[in-house]
Order: structure tokens, then sequence, then C-alpha cells
């Protein structure tokens, strides 16, 4: 045991050796904890329960053992692709905004009114990445909404090529009443293995509602990704969140929302689609710290050759959240015996006057569905594609903004 | 308001907590070699049984005690536990002659251990084998059940009369290194039952053990071993209670059953051990390790359990479903009440072809009580058209107490189906109103909606239990309805 | 002394007034109508009557059969003779309807000071109400109202009134959702359970169940208040004029 601990210290010390920043944006004591927590936990091994099915550690010793970090240089950003744009790289944040009301700043930029925002969601303090990402990221993008707009806002993190090992970490606040679609993509030429760890906290004040799209694809089958998001929402603040995570060496999600105030509502829809040796986890986490409030999660997960998919959604609810109701559904299909999904739906309740379930299936498709089809003359490989989309689209015909929403339909390929 | 309601408290004492003066002989407080070579010499058992006890004991003092589940206790103090306890045997002339203060604790106890008692009233048809302590102090109705071949005898019998059944079975689906307690279990293990269905034998009575903590600062570590030969069948029930005191008491038991092809066996279990007084002080730890294996084709295993009692439940009665077209079944009640504790649910390991497992779970927290389902249902690779239903429900009945749901789901077979439901909620207020406006008062209207709550897993138990099992549902809701 | 005397009733819920004042005598023997639109207070009577929480009395009082019972548990109401036939009946899963039935049956007879009842004779009653109602007999021994239909759940609470035989049947709007041949099977149900010693209050919406149970009185209740009383006919006129007509006369 202790020398395995010991071969563990040392790989990370190395690791962190590379990393040569220290951030100065982070309060003290924020980052002191992350510190810790990077101590005491170090990096989370396949007995550490959140990662039990994620081999993390030995992805990170195969691939990132020597850190690349090189700058960004300027060609390298382009693609203003939406009205209003936000690029994020390694250590810049660009954007072109076609509304007003929206303000950018970054880590030399940024006001004091912000500081108090960092860290305060605890991201930091539950997860070694969020942790890593707090302790070592030197890129801020903070991203202030002041008013409601009429054009999505995309946020496009730019990889780069020259880098192996890339973080950022973006606080976005939303204004009191302000409606607004954010549209948050991860793309780039990789060319190498690459690790990219990105952490958002983003702060929703009284009634604000927030559209938030989230696509993932990588086919270069080289990249590593985890994100830790924190959604806090004030009274009657609604949030609708898509995640859609397509082929892709590595996409580990850890999306928490906060309720803190009464009559909040967050409604998360997800799709995976894991092929080739994709791993995918998403890991949701609603905690329901004020009552009165709605939550509702709709995953559907596909999981096909040799890839692994998992799906954690956690569901607490306080003492104080009276008249919560919490509803959580995860629809999974295995395609492939090579294949594999873990589905863990779990509930924590502590109000009595609240209404909460969860309902988890997994199978293959419906052969008698798959049998009616082919006997009116469809092909099977045409058939399972029909039944494949019959079986996710609910969840992309749900994203309102019909430029992104057939965007990330031509996006996916079964 | 079911808040409300629920607040008073009646002062409804455990009825099983008294104690009987039985004397007894113990062994010295604490645990090294030197006490389980006692208790090994103590049995007169073979030296292969010896080893097993202190492979399993070298093994456990290697390990750290488990911490995953979602219970707050302080760990046990495994010095200042005795790990053999027996009732000293008082001038008996016949081997098969019981203390009659033991008979007449049992018989206090609803257990009668005087066969003719049984057959001259209106008792059904069960065979009890009686566990006080350590040590099985009778079995009951052996020989009818030995003219069917059938063996039922303590488990200190079955290693002097069949050392070849104990020895191929013993560990075989719980293994030593299983976990912190089934080690621990597999080291100091003092007496039980064993069970041996033959071929082609359907069991004609209900075989039942009853478990009884009697001595103080005891701890309990029997070890069940069921096996059902092909073609057999047979039904087991299980009963505990343990007096009230202040200290926590420990149980440690490990049941393990083997269903051969085309075997069924079904495993009832009513568990009331003393849950603590209302301030949450003393209480059994009920840390038990129960897992069936279908070995072969067709065979059935079915886990049935009501929890009502002990301060802390931490089991996980599980079927690896083996042989092809095999079955496992779990149906659970667990209700905590007070500053009780349960984490409790199943593991189903779908590894045949065909397999079919079937989960039901109601949780039912009152109090200041924390009550979690953690379940597994694992399908591997060439399990082909594996299927799954899960159900767990919870019932808070208190906004003090809390309930749970840690479900893990793993497929690795196209073919599979899994599904899991599950909810939770309060009685509500319109079901209270609605008993009430018929007459009915709220404790009782709270007694009658959680039963039928509960029905569904109620009548998958044998008549005679379901009853005791009902009334104790009620009884133990008392208190937390008012 | 009526059987039931209302007199200046004012409720709140939730800090809203529902009822303004509502004055009612019923006799025994009499059978009694309270129409009204959506919204009128007319559910808030009959919950207020089998004392439903939430529902706060500000003002006046209700006696029944001499007793104060505003001070009284839903229980003890029920017990002292007050029967609520619910507009939505609730389910209660895994509860067995009859075992539900005896237990209410005898709660009422214990609290009268009556032994519980044989089970031999309890028997024969339901048996002899259920053919009454044409109910059948799976149903009677399903959970309580558990995936009944609407028509299923309306019989099987006047086949608990038949069962448990109160002083005052309170039945709200007890002819939603029912077709017309159950309508005429629950009339019938609540007639042949009327006699000279006892009382029915009619909480409906429409005309149409006043032609099968036939009220000795109409009241019209309007925002909280009883704006105009009288015979069959009262019925007749409201349905052919509607309620904007009564409203004029206020």
């Amino acid at each position: 045991m202790e020398i395995t601990a010991l071969k563990d210290n040392t790989f990370l010390n190395n690791w962190l050796a590379q990393i040569p920043t220290k951030v100065h944006y982070v309060p003290d004591n924020v980052l002191v904890q992350a510190l810790q927590y990077i101590e005491e936990k170090g990096i989370p091994t396949i007995k550490n329960e959140q990662y039990k099915n994620v081999p993390i550690e030995s992805i990170l010793k195969r691939n990132f053992r020597n850190l690349i970090l090189k700058s960004e240089t300027a060609e390298d950003i382009q693609n203003f692709r939406y009205p209003n744009t936000i690029i994020i790289s390694n250590n810049k944040t660009s954007y072109q905004l076609k509304e007003e009301g929206i303000q950018i700043y970054e880590e030399n930029t940024i006001k004091d009114i912000y500081k108090k925002y960092i860290g305060s969601t605890s991201l930091h303090t539950k997860d070694f990445f969020a942790a890593l990402n707090t302790a070592y990221c030197s890129h801020l993008s903070i991203i202030h909404i002041q008013k409601t707009l009429q054009y999505p806002i995309y946020i496009h993190h730019q990889l780069s090529s020259h880098s192996n090992f890339q973080q950022s970490r973006i606080l976005v606040i939303v204004d009191k009443s302000v409606e607004c679609t954010i549209f948050s993509e991860i793309s780039g030429n990789v060319h190498q293995p690459t690790f990219l760890n990105i952490l958002g906290e983003v702060f929703m004040d009284e009634n604000a509602l927030i559209n938030w799209i989230s696509k993932q694809k990588d086919t270069s089958q080289l990249l590593y990704t985890i994100t830790n998001y924190a959604f806090s929402l004030a009274g009657s603040a609604k949030l609708k969140h898509h995640q859609i995570s397509l082929n892709g060496a590595m996409w580990r999600n850890n999306l928490n929302i906060h309720i803190n105030d009464k009559a909040a509502n967050a409604e998360l829809k997800g799709l995976s689609i894991g092929k080739n040796q994709n791993i995918i986890s998403q890991n949701t986490a609603i905690l329901h710290h004020s009552g009165y409030a709605h939550s509702n999660q709709l995953y559907k997960n596909i999981a096909d050759d040799k890839s692994t998919v998992l799906f954690n959604g956690f569901i607490l609810v306080n003492k104080n959240a009276q008249k919560t109701n919490a509803y959580q559904s995860s629809k999974n299909l295995l395609l492939n015996d090579n294949a594999t999904i873990f589905a863990k739906p779990q509930l924590e309740i502590y109000a009595d006057d609240v209404k909460c379930s969860h309902g988890s299936s997994t199978g293959a498709l419906n052969e008698d569905a798959m049998f009616y089809l082919r006997a009116r003359g469809i092909d099977k490989t045409t058939a399972q594609k029909l039944l494949l989309h019959a079986f996710f689209n609910d969840i992309l015909e749900s994203i309102e903004n019909t430029h992104i929403r057939e965007y990330i339909q031509n996006q996916i390929h079964i | 308001m079911a808040n409300e309601i629920i607040k008073e408290q009646i002062n409804k004492e455990y009825e099983w907590g008294w104690s009987f003066d039985i004397e007894a002989e113990t062994a010295p407080k604490g645990l090294n070699e030197e006490i389980i070579r006692f208790i090994s010499y103590k049995k007169n058992e073979p030296d292969w049984l010896l080893d097993f006890r202190l492979k399993a004991f070298r093994y456990w003092k290697e390990m750290s005690h488990p911490n995953w589940a979602h219970l707050k206790f302080e760990i046990p103090h495994f010095q200042d536990i005795i790990y053999y306890a027996a009732p000293k045997k008082k001038n008996i002339s016949s081997l098969d002659e019981v203390d009659p203060e033991i008979l007449k604790m049992f018989e206090r106890l609803g257990i009668p251990l005087e066969e003719q008692k049984i057959l001259a009233g209106v008792t059904p048809n069960i065979a009890i084998d009686a566990v006080l302590d350590s040590v099985s102090v009778k079995t009951t109705f052996r020989e009818v059940l030995a003219e069917k071949g059938i063996i039922f005898c303590s488990f200190s019998e079955a290693v002097q009369n069949h050392p070849d059944l104990v020895k191929k079975y013993l560990g075989s689906v719980v293994p030593y290194t299983d976990n912190f307690y089934a080690a621990l279990n597999s080291a100091v293990f003092s007496d039980g039952s064993f069970c041996y269905i033959p071929k082609g034998v359907r069991c004609p009575m209900e075989l039942s053990t009853y478990f009884r903590i009697n001595t103080a600062g005891t701890g309990q570590f029997e070890r069940t071993l069921i096996i059902a030969d092909e073609e057999s069948y047979v039904s087991y029930l299980e009963g505990c209670t343990a007096p009230r005191r202040d200290e926590n008491q420990l149980h440690a038991a490990v049941v393990e059953i083997v269903a051969h092809r085309n075997a069924e066996v079904k495993y009832s279990t009513v568990q009331n051990w003393y849950p603590g007084d209302k301030e949450g002080k003393g209480g059994v730890f009920n840390f038990v390790t129960k897992r069936g294996i279908c070995l072969e084709d067709n065979s059935k295993i079915s886990w049935t359990q009501v929890e009502t009692g002990s301060a802390i439940t931490w089991k996980y009665p599980s079927v690896i479903l083996k042989g092809n077209n095999s079955v496992g079944e779990f149906y659970s009640i667990a209700l905590t009440n007070n500053y009780q504790q349960a984490d409790t649910g199943t593991k189903m390991i779908h590894i045949g072809k065909n397999t079919r497992s079937t989960i039901v779970s109601k949780g039912i927290a009152a109090g200041f009580s924390e009550n979690n389902y953690r379940g597994l249902v694992q399908i591997r690779k060439g399990a082909s058209n594996a299927r799954n239903y899960t159900q767990c429900d919870s019932l808070l009945l208190s906004d003090k107490c809390g309930a749970h749901t840690f479900p893990y789901i793993e497929v690795k077979d196209t073919t599979a189906i899994v599904e899991h439901e599950a909810t939770t909620g309060k009685i509500s207020e319109e079901q209270l109103f609605y008993c009430q406006q018929r007459g009915i008062d709220k404790e009782k209207a709270v007694s009658i909606i959680v039963n039928g709550y509960c029905k569904d897993i109620l009548n998958k138990l044998p008549m005679e239990f379901a009853v005791e099992a009902q009334k104790l549902l009620e009884i133990s809701l008392e208190g937390s309805v008012g | 002394m009526s059987l039931l005397s209302i007199k200046n009733l004012h409720v709140t819920v939730d800090g809203n007034d529902i009822l303004k004042g509502i004055n009612l005598d019923i006799n025994s023997g009499e059978i009694h109508a309270i129409m009204g639109p959506n919204g009128s207070g007319k559910s808030t009577l009959s919950y207020v009557l089998a004392g439903k929480e939430g529902y706060e009395v500000t003002e006046g009082e209700i006696i029944f059969n001499g007793k104060n019972i505003l001070e009284l548990s839903p229980e003890d109401r029920a017990r002292e003779g007050i029967f609520l036939a619910f507009q939505y009946p609730v389910e209660i899963p895994g509860v067995n309807n009859i075992q539900f039935l005896r237990t209410a049956l005898n709660s009422i007879r214990q609290y009268k000071g009556l032994e519980p009842i044989e089970a031999s004779d309890f028997l024969k009653l339901v048996k002899e109400k259920q053919k009454d109602l044409d109910l059948p007999a799976n149903l009677i021994n399903r959970s309580l109202n558990d995936g009944f239909s609407g028509g299923e759940k309306k019989k099987n609470e006047i086949f608990q009134l038949s069962v448990l035989n109160p002083l005052l049947a309170v039945l709200d709007e007890t002819d939603s959702g029912l077709d017309i041949d159950a309508l005429k099977i629950v009339a019938q149900g609540v007639n042949r359970y009327h006699n000279k010693d006892n009382a029915v209050l009619v909480i409906t919406h429409y005309q149409r169940l006043l032609e099968y149970i036939v009220p000795d009185y109409v009241h019209i209740l309007y925002k909280g208040k009883i704006i105009k009383s009288g015979d069959k006919t009262l019925a007749l006129e409201l349905e052919k004029s509607g309620y904007e007509a009564f409203k004029v006369e206020i």
C-alpha cells in the first residue's frame, strides 16, 4: 500500500512541477483549500467511488507523463461563427460581440467585485481536477451578461495543437431577469494526446434564464477532457441544460446544480454516444438547498464498439427544501457486447414533503421494432439508424435554437 | 399533518428487551489466535477447519474497516468483545436434553422447542434450530426430516457428522476474503445452522433458525450453510432478538446458500434485534453477509426480509446467477425509527444465460433515522437475455429522517434488459384525511397505509411469518405517530 | 332541533375568504342540494364539515346532532355520523378495500360503545350492499380505489356510505365523471340509504343528478354566500337561465 502511494506522489509531484504558474486571481482561502485537496487526495484511483470505472490515473500516466505547455499563436484564433462569439484558448480570451450587455474580463483585468465568486461553489473541494484547475489554471475568462440577448453566445474552447495539457476557467454571471442562450463547444486540431481540464462557475440571479448547450466531439481520439461545472440558481431562476457528448477519447463531465432559493427550476438533458474505445462519463448532482423547486433530468446514453458510457445522477434534497419535485430518468442502449454501460442514479432525501423519483432502463434496441421495419423492406443498418434516431431525437428536439439544433444534428453520425 | 402526527412519542418499549439469567461459559474478552484455537478446541473441530479460521483471522488482521456505507457509528472495539459464550450444561442425562431455563426463555420469545407441544397445538409445522449466543441449543424435528434424508442441525454437529459436505461448501459462496466482517466471522464463528436437502426432495416443513443474544458483552457470529441439491426445495425462516443493553452488541453472521440444478431456496428473515433506545443508545450492530449462488441451470434463490430492529443494519443478501435460466429475487422492507440506521439492499450478479432477477425494496424512515437502499445489478458479458427489474420506494414519516437510494447498474451484454425505478415521498395528507373521514384515527391510518405500502412484500412471506411481520411493523411505528 | 345547523359560517383558506356567512339547517329525513358555479365554495363547505386541515373557521358555528363539531377531529366527526363522499376518492395502494371498510366500521362502533361487528355479520352486510350497487366482487377485494375507474370510485364511495350508514351523507360532486347508467346506480344507492332518520346534502354543478336524487330544498351558493333557496324547481330554473340570471338578484 505504502509503495503505491509513494509512486503516486512522485508522479503527481513531477507533474505539478511541470506546470509553472500559480494563480493570483483566486482568493487565498480557496487556493489553500485546493492545494490541500490535491495533496491529500492525489490523483483519483479506481478505488475512488467517483472514478470507479474511469481509469483516469492510468490514462494520465500513459499519455501525460511529460506535459508540453506552449502559448497560442495569433493565427490559431479564428472561427467567429456566431454573432456573439467568445474564443477561449490556453491563455487568451478573444471575442466578437454583436450585442451590448456582455462584459468580458480576464485574469489581469478582473474587477474586485468578481473575486467573491471564484471558488464559491466549492467545486475545488469535491473533485481532484477542479482543485487542480483552481490551483494551477493561469487563465480565467469572466463573462457577465447584463441584458437579455437576442442571439446566442458561442463559447468556443479552442484547442492548441502545440500543448498537450490545457486548462481554462470560466466565470459566468447572469443578472436578474436576464435571458440568454449559451452554446459551448470544444474543438481544434489535435495531433497528440491532449488533456483538457475545464472549470466553470455560473451564477444566475433571480428570475434569470439560461439555455445552455454544451457539445463535445473529437474524432482524433486523442483528446481527454474533464469538465467541472457548477450552476448556482437564485430564486425563480431557470436553467435548461443540454449536454451532448459524441465520439471522443474521454469526456468526463461533472455538472453540479445548486438550487439556492425558492422556486428555481433546472432541466437537464443529455445525450452520450460512445464509439470506438470512448469513455463518456456524465455525472450530475442536483443539490436542492431550498424548496418549491423543480428539477428534471433526462439522459440518454448509447454505448457502441468498445466504449464505456457512465451515468451517475445524484439528487440531494436538504431538510429545508420542502415541496421539492425532483425527477431523473436515464435510458441506456448497449449496441455491442464489448461495450459497457454503468448507471448509478442516487437519491439522498432529508425532507419529507417532497416528490422525488428516478428511473433507469438499460437494454438493446427493440427487436420487434427492428423486425417490423425490416419486414417493410428497410435494411438492418437503416432500420437501426432509424430506431437510434427515434431513441435520442427528443433530446435534440428540445434544443430551442434552430441553428444550434441543426448544427448538432449534423454532427451526429451513427 | 403527517409531520405532526409523527412527532408525538408513545412510550412503547422493545418487547423482547429482557434477559434471562442463564449461566454461560465464556471465553475471555478479545481476539487473538489463542482465542480462535480455544473456540476450535471447544468445538472439537478438525484441523482443516482450524486452518480455515486462522487463515481468515490472519487475513482480517491486515484489513481496514470499510467506510463506504452511508452510516455513522463508532467502529466496534474488537478486543472488548467476548467471542464465545455457551450456556453451561447442568447435569444433563441425555444429549438431547435442554436446560429448562433455556426452554423457558425461548417459550417466552414465542419459540416452542418442545416438539410435543408443537404437535399438540395449532402451531404449524416448523422445524427450529435455536441459537443462543454462540451455540445452537436445540434443533427440533430432526428425526422427521432425517427420514427424507434432510440434514438439519447445528453447524457444529454438521462439522462432526457431515464434515465432507461442510468442507466442500464452507466459504464457497462467501470466501473469507470477501469483506471485513465475513473475514471476522470466518475466524470466530461459533455455531449456526446447517441444512442439506437431498436430490429430488421437497422439504415438508419450514425450516427455521432463531437467533438470540443473551449474554452481555458478547458478539454473535453464526454461520449458516444451506445446500439444496438437484430438484429440491426448501423454505427457510430466520428470526432474531436480543436483550436491551446500553452497549452496542455486534452481530456479524454469514449465510451461504447453494442451489443446484432445478433447486429452489426461499429464505425469509424477520429481523428484530434490539434497536437501541429512543436516544439512540445501545442496540445491535447487524453486519451480515448473506449470499446465495444459483450454481446450476434453472435454480432459484429468493430472499425476503423484514428489517425493523438493530441500531445499524448493514447487509446485502445477494444472488450469483451462474446457472442458465436461474432466478434471483430480493424483497425487502426496512423500517427505521428513532436513531436507527440501515444500509441494505442486494447484489444480483448475472453470469448465466436467460437469468432473471427481481428486486423490490420498500424503505420506511421515521424519527431521526437514516434508511438507505444500496444495490448492484451486474450483467456480465455472455449473460445473454438477462433481465432485471428493480423497484425501490422510500417513505419518509418525519422531516428529521433521511431516505437514500444508491443503485449501481453495470451492463456488459447487449441482449440484457435492466430496469430501475425509484420513488421517494411521504404519506399524503389526502390519504390520511380520507381514512379519518371514515372514522379511523391518525395512528391507525398511518399503520394501515404503511402496511398497504408493504403489502407486496408481506405477501411473499410464509403466512404465520407475515402476520408476525405485520405486527412488528405496527409496533415499530408506534411512537413515530402521534 | 335540526340534525345539522350551520350559523353565519365564515371560512378562509390560505388567507382568502371563501365562505362568507353561510346559514343552513338540515333536518332528519330531508334532502338538500347546494348548487353553484366553480369557485363558489361548494367543496370548501364539504371539507369544513368533514374537518379537513387548512380550512379555518373565522366566524360562526356548526352544530351537528346537538354538538358543536368545530373542535372535533375528522375521525370523531365521522364517528358522530358525518360521511363525505369525496369528489376525488383517494387511492391507497396495498390497503384492501373490505378490510379498510371493516376497520372504519369498527372504529365508529367502538366510539359508540359497541362491540366490533362479527365477521359473518359483516360479510353478510357487505354482500347485500354490494349486490344493491352492482359492484363486481373483485372490485371490493382490490386495493382501496387503486386503479379504479372514475365511475368505480364513485360507486365505491356510495358502497361505503351504505355500509357505514351515517346520519348525514355529504355528496361532493358525486355525479362528475359518471355516465348515465352509473349515475342511476349511484342515485339508487343514495335513495336506498335515505330514510326519515338521516339526511343527504348533495353538492353539485348540474341539475342532472337531482332528477334521480330529488331534493326537498335547493340552495344556490355564489361567492361564498347562499344567495337563494327554494324547492326543486329552483334547480330547473337555474338550469334554464344559468347562474348569471341570479347574480343580478343579489
